[in-house]
Order: C-alpha cells, then sequence, then structure tokens
C-alpha cells in the first residue's frame, strides 16, 4: 500500500449546503479510524468551514488551543496553502516550498490536514494565470509523496469551495476522482445537471477525472430511503447517464447514500461520526473504489 | 295570517319540505325516463368506458396496480408529456382510478397533507414530478443552442475558450490597474505601486492584506 499514489479524491458541487464538508472529513475520519489507511484532507475553501469546524472547541466556542498555536505559527512562517499557491506562482526555476508538519496538521496519527486560510479569498485578484496555477495541487502533493517528515498517504481529500476557483481548478485536473453530494430536492439536483454540463468545459483541454455522484441527506424509512429521496435518486441517475453520454465523461450516480442524522451536523465538533453512520461512508468509500479501479 | 313569527317559519319549513318531496318525486321520474329511453336507444346514450369508472373507487380502496406498474406508468406519462405535451398526459390521469392514482403518488414521494386527498390534489403532485424530471432532463442552455443549431457567435465570459481567456485576462487588467490606482491613493507617502511581478513576498502579501482593507 506504501507503494502506491493516494487516491486523490475532491468533494465539489456549485451549490452551497449540500454537505460537501461535512461529507470529506467524516469519509477520512472514517477511513482513519476503521481500517489501516493514512489519509490527508485539505481544506480548499476560503469560507475555511472545515478548518473552522475543526478548531472549534465546542465546549469553549474558541479555537482548541494546540490547533490554535499550530496555525498561528503556520501563519507567522508563511506555511499556509496561500503562500504555497504564492510560491508557486512566484517567477522562478524551482517551487520552492517545503512541506512538513508545519504546513500539515496531524488531525491524528492517521489523518492529516492542511487547513485554508482567509487569504484564498484574494486569490483570483492576485493570480491571472489559470494554466500557471494548474499544475499547483499536482506538484504539491509531489512534494508531499516525496517528503520523509509526513508519511505516505492512502488517500488524499479535498473540500473545494462551492464555486469554480483557480484551486478547484488545479485539484479537478489532477485528482481521480470528483465525488459529487447532492440532495434530495428539485434544485440540488439541477445543481447536478447544471455541474455535470460544464464541467468538462471548464477543465478543457484537459481531460476530466471520474465523477461519483451521490445522494447524501437521505431522509429513511424503515432503514430505506423515502419514496421522495428515492425519486429523486432515479432522477439524479437519470441526469448522470444523460450527462455521461452527452458529454462523454465517466459520471455515476452511486447506489451508496448518506443518511439524515442529526447527530452528523454535530460530528466534526461534537468528537466523530454518529457510530450507526459508519457504514454509510464505508459503503461509500467501496462504490468510490471499486468505480476507480 | 300567522299568529307569531314561529308559526311563520314553521309553516316555511313545512313549504320547503313539500317542495323537497315533490323534486325527489320528479328526479325519480327523470330517472325512470332516461334508463327506459337507453333501453329503447342504446346508441344515443354514450357509454362509459368501464364498470370501475361508474362505480367511482374510493381512495380507501385496494389498487389494480403494483408499486412497479406505478414506477412504469410514470415513466410511459414522463414519454408522453416529453412528445405529446402535458395536457394528454392530464387527459391520461383522468383515466386512472383514485387508487391508482394514490398509489402513484406515494410511489413519486408526493406530499399530499391529507388521508383522503381528492382526485385533483393527486393528479397535480404527479404532474408537479413530471415536471421536475422534464426540467432535471433539460440541458443546460448552452447544450440547448448546440443541439438546435449553432453556437451563439457572442463571446460567453465565463467560457474558457482562448479567445475569452485574453478578454478575462485584459479585464483583469483593468482591474489590477484599478486596484493599483486605489493603493496608490491610499498610500501617498509611499509614491505609486509597483507592478505585481515586481513586488517581492512580503509585498505580494501586503497586497493581499491591502486589498482586503480596500474591500474592508
Amino acid at each position: 500500500m506504501a507503494d502506491k499514489s493516494p487516491r486523490t479524491i475532491a468533494t465539489i458541487n456549485f451549490k452551497g449546503g449540500v454537505g460537501k464538508t461535512t461529507v470529506t472529513w467524516c469519509l477520512g475520519e472514517v477511513l482513519s479510524t476503521t481500517s489501516n489507511m493514512r489519509g490527508l484532507m485539505f481544506d480548499l475553501d476560503a469560507q475555511m468551514s472545515l478548518t473552522q469546524a475543526i478548531a472549534l472547541n465546542e465546549h469553549t466556542g474558541f479555537l482548541e488551543d494546540r490547533f490554535a498555536k499550530w496555525y498561528q505559527t503556520a501563519i507567522e512562517r508563511k506555511k499556509t496553502i496561500f503562500d504555497a499557491l504564492d510560491a508557486f506562482t512566484r517567477p522562478a526555476q524551482h517551487f520552492d516550498f517545503g512541506v512538513g508538519y508545519d504546513f500539515i496538521y496531524p488531525l491524528a496519527d492517521t489523518f492529516h490536514f492542511v487547513p485554508s486560510v482567509e487569504d484564498l479569498y484574494w486569490q483570483e485578484l492576485e493570480i491571472f494565470d489559470r494554466d500557471g496555477v494548474r499544475d499547483f495541487i499536482r506538484r504539491l502533493l509531489g512534494k508531499i509523496d516525496n517528503c520523509k517528515q509526513v508519511p505516505r498517504y492512502d488517500f488524499v481529500l479535498f473540500d473545494c469551495p462551492p464555486s469554480f476557483t483557480l484551486l478547484s481548478y488545479s485539484v479537478l485536473s489532477c485528482c481521480d476522482l470528483i465525488l459529487i453530494p447532492v440532495n434530495p430536492d428539485f434544485f440540488a439536483s439541477k445543481g447536478v445537471a447544471l455541474i455535470l454540463n460544464s464541467l468538462r468545459m471548464r477543465i478543457e483541454p484537459h481531460p476530466l477525472p471520474k465523477i461519483g455522484v451521490f445522494m447524501n441527506k437521505a431522509k429513511t424509512y424503515a432503514n430505506a430511503p423515502t419514496k421522495e429521496v428515492q425519486f429523486y435518486m432515479r432522477e439524479v441517475k437519470r441526469v448522470c447517464d444523460a450527462a455521461a453520454a452527452r458529454q462523454k465523461i465517466e459520471a455515476k450516480f452511486f447506489d451508496s447514500y448518506i443518511r439524515e442524522r442529526v447527530g452528523i451536523k454535530r460530528a466534526i465538533t461534537g468528537g466523530g461520526v454518529p457510530q450507526e453512520m459508519v457504514g454509510d461512508f464505508q459503503s461509500l468509500w467501496r462504490e468510490c473504489v471499486q468505480f476507480l479501479s | 295570517m300567522f299568529r307569531s313569527t314561529e308559526d311563520e317559519i314553521r309553516e316555511l319549513a313545512a313549504e320547503i319540505r313539500e317542495i323537497k318531496e315533490l323534486l325527489r318525486t320528479i328526479s325519480n321520474k327523470v330517472s325512470q325516463m332516461e334508463s327506459r329511453a337507453k333501453r329503447a336507444f342504446p346508441s344515443v346514450f354514450p357509454k362509459r368506458e368501464s364498470g370501475a369508472k361508474v362505480r367511482s373507487p374510493k381512495v380507501t380502496d385496494p389498487p389494480t396496480i403494483s408499486p412497479q406498474e406505478a414506477l412504469s406508468l410514470f415513466e410511459n406519462l414522463l414519454g408522453v408529456a416529453r412528445k405529446e405535451g402535458k395536457e394528454v398526459v392530464q387527459h391520461r390521469l383522468e383515466e386512472i382510478a383514485l387508487p391508482d392514482l394514490l398509489l402513484l403518488s406515494q410511489e413519486l414521494g408526493v406530499s399530499l397533507g391529507k388521508k383522503k386527498p381528492t382526485k385533483k390534489t393527486l393528479q397535480a403532485g404527479i404532474i408537479g414530478r413530471i415536471n421536475e424530471s422534464l426540467l432535471l432532463s433539460t440541458a443546460g442552455l448552452r447544450n440547448h443552442q448546440q443541439e438546435h443549431g449553432g453556437i451563439p457567435q457572442q463571446v460567453d465570459i465565463n467560457e474558457e475558450s482562448p479567445n475569452s481567456l485574453i478578454a478575462t485576462s485584459n479585464r483583469q487588467d483593468a482591474a489590477s490597474n484599478s486596484l493599483q490606482c486605489l493603493e496608490a491613493e491610499g498610500n501617498s507617502e509611499g509614491g505609486p505601486s509597483n507592478g505585481h511581478a515586481q513586488d517581492g513576498e512580503a509585498g505580494h502579501r501586503q497586497r493581499a492584506l491591502g486589498d482586503k482593507d480596500e474591500k474592508a
């Protein structure tokens, strides 16, 4: 496993509130705690939802001390994702940016994290050259892969912003799988149609990775999706199949779904994925691996 | 002449009862005449399509189709809506019995809000699902234009074609210039700001922070 390059998965949806951040974290958490895999997770959203959720101490309402100190140091030493991007876009021959535990925060022994930073808000104004940014994530992953200080990761997850930024472009042009969570309602389903029909154009001329779409926040009754959820699952599957045929992309609607549970909203800040939902994420991962192989 | 208002009302109620009785008798007579006429001239009277419709089954009656058949019926209706329009679907729904409509609505997850919904409510719910499905299967405007004869000549600012990239770059240059002007105005002691490429690392971050301040 150690010799293999990690599976890279980007969670993206242009619609906000579908559960990108929660799913990314829960997937990473479940994989790193229930298997012997090591995972790395990036927060690429300038809104910093994932970073704040991880750092938020639910009892005090403040940044957790250990993370707060580390984060402050990373900003002072210019070891954030924005600084890495800044170093990459600087007119120099080499991508001069060292990666280590000053750049990667160990959430747990087997689950590490690269937080977001407010400066990402301004990257679109600072950097104009789309193609100049394209290889950024690929090169950064290469650096991480070659770094002896950090372990070899089995999977890398990216929490992308709900818009198409330069970083999204960089991630999508090099990741193995684009994971699109969708909710069982009309607007979310329509959002999938829009993203599937526009992603290829946004990535062109580079090939689009495989796209896996799955239902998140699925209401259930008697341990099965409700009829309404089933209706939207059928419709989104239809949308995926049509987009795959029309756009000549590899898009698949997964049979796995993540149930709607109150506990999951507090999973990141409140201490873990609810036990009853671990199976949901394991099924999702199995289907991702199956689709990628 | 009546003795009191109460007597007057009592008399009025009696008259109403009498009229109702009279109308009931007339109705019975007309029904008898109609059934005789039907027997004598069956071709004149339009036949109902099925016996089940005559009995008009209630919502609580068991459906005549299975859940799988209901879903294939929905697919069928969807196809009809695409090819022949929603009016035809409406006519098809009129012909479906109430328990089957209820089953179809339930299989589609339509929120009915009542235990015994009316036929109109059920039809509206199913039509709503058909509309959703049709809208979801409609591709984006750009694809629609490509499918229906030609890509518009107008340059789309969101599309990253080589030409639009130049246009985007020009727009961003303009944005950059305006930001530099703002910086220069805000920092009159330091003189005009240099271009982005000449900025050092510190200047680069400073610019980002400066931009933030400008935005604030």
